[in-house]
Parts: structure tokens; sequence; C-alpha cells
């Protein structure tokens, strides 16, 4: 079997909690409207982590662009998405979330 | 005010504004937010909105199709975009790239923005290109577009100004 490739993107959002069923049902219609279920399946969605404003997603690395562009195109409980950075580990993305926890953002 | 004298600024303005000052200025862009507003005044030079919903999109389609003499370039916002889901979402979408093909091919200029309110609805240089590329634009490849942007860093992470008129 082929190890395939991942990508983590890390978002910011105003909106303070995330409830994981929710928004990944609302990420997973978007996807759904936009590239279908066959894309819905290619992307491979998963949230790995939500922390205060932020929010960690993991995606097939062939398909990134896809769905920074569904991110970016969708609103939850009225607020926007913003993808701050993608990584190829997930480390990283935790180290910039407690770098930004401690400067003030925006 | 520009901080370096050679670097010459161009702000935005709605159509509007040339009521209140009666005179084109050469650091101001005329922005009309539709059709009507296009025909109402005779700008040499302006940029139109592709519109936020269908019917301004259709009517944006017609007025590009019929002008003869282009002097305008379409402006495509991101912003309208979060504001459509299911069969709404692709049928905007679907207006976007049947006005597209009709600006390739009366060879109109495009631009993409994120037309943001605030600081969390900009939208990375990215992103726009996947957008171009979704209704339908072929002419440029994601490398040219990055490298034309001077400092794509700073636009993906700062706030690149909100739209006052929107």
């Amino acid at each position: 079997m082929i190890h395939a490739k991942k990508r983590y993107i890390l978002i910011y959002s105003e909106v303070w909690y995330f409830e994981d069923k929710e928004l990944i049902k609302t990420m997973k219609a978007r996807i759904i409207d936009l590239y279908g279920a066959i894309g819905l399946q290619s992307i491979n969605l998963k949230i790995m982590m939500t922390k205060s404003n932020y929010l960690i997603v993991r995606c097939n690395h062939d398909r990134v662009d896809d769905l920074l562009f569904i991110i970016s195109s969708m609103k939850f409980k009225n607020s926007a998405l913003l993808p701050l950075k993608v990584s190829g580990t997930i480390k990283k993305l935790k180290n910039i979330i407690s770098d930004l926890s401690k400067t003030i953002f925006f | 005010m520009c901080k370096q004298e050679k670097v010459k600024c161009i702000f935005r303005a709605n159509v509007n504004e040339l009521k209140k000052s009666k005179k084109f200025e050469d650091s101001i862009i005329y922005v009309a937010k539709d059709v009507n507003e296009a025909k109402a005044y005779d700008i040499p030079f302006y940029i139109l909105e592709a519109g936020r919903t269908i019917d301004e999109v259709s009517k944006v389609k017609e007025f590009c199709a019929k002008q003869s003499n282009v002097k305008f370039i379409v402006e495509f916002d991101f912003y309208p975009l979060r504001l459509y889901f299911n069969f709404t979402l692709s049928n905007y979408l679907k207006n976007l790239a049947l006005l597209m093909n009709i600006c390739k091919r009366r060879k109109i200029t495009t631009i993409f923005s994120s037309a943001a309110r605030s600081c969390t609805e900009i939208v990375p240089p990215r992103v726009l290109y996947k957008f171009y590329k979704l209704i339908g634009g072929d002419s440029m490849i994601r490398r040219e577009i990055l490298l034309e942007i001077p400092d794509k860093q700073l636009i993906e992470k700062l706030d690149l100004g909100t739209k006052n008129f929107w």
C-alpha cells in the first residue's frame, strides 16, 4: 500500500469555540457543493485539532489548493475562516499556535 | 500618502463621487458597482464589478457582449461566494464562468479581489488564482501571478484595506 502524502492547514476564525461535528458537516457539505462526492473522497478531510480561535485540518497534499479555496469561500457561524499556514507536519503548526497565542494577533 | 515619491498610488472611488468632485483625477480609478452606474456617467476608463447576485452578473454579461467601445475592466470579487450554497452557488459560478468566457472572447481585462470587509476575510493570491482557474481563466499560469505580486508574503498576511462603498 502506497503511503499518501498529507498536508496540514492552520485556520483562524473569529468563532471562539468550534463544535467538531457541526464544523465537519458544514465543510463536507461545501466540498460536495463544489467538487461532488468523489472530490470529498479524494480530499480526505480530517479535523486534527481545535484550540480557541485556531483549527488544524488535514488533507491529501495534491488537493491542498482545492481545500484552501473551500475554506476561504465558506462561513461558519457567520464568520469567515482564514487559512494562515500550510505545513507538512502538525508539530510546526502547533508551535505557530503557541507563538501566536503569546503575541497579539491582528 | 506614499512614503516614497517615486511610487504613485491609485485610489479607488465610486462613480457617484464624480457628482461631488465634477472633475476627473489621475490618482483615482472609478468603480461602477453595476451596469446602471456604468451607463450613467461618461468616464474614460473605469472598473466594472461582476456583481453580487446572479441577475447582476447576467446584466454585466449582456453589457460586456454588446458594448462596442470597451473602456472598462471587469472585477471579480471573492466575497459573494460566501453568501451562496448548493444550487445557488453552482448557478452563480456558472454565470461567472459565462462572463469570463465573454471577457476572454472580447479581450476584456479581468482582475480579481478578495473584497474583504475585515482582516479575517482576506483571501491569499493562491486562492484567488484557484478562483480564476475555476471560472475558466487559462491565460496565466500560477507562477506568473505569484511572481507579478512584489511581496506576496506581505499580501497574504496583512490587511489590504476594506472597500468602504461595498
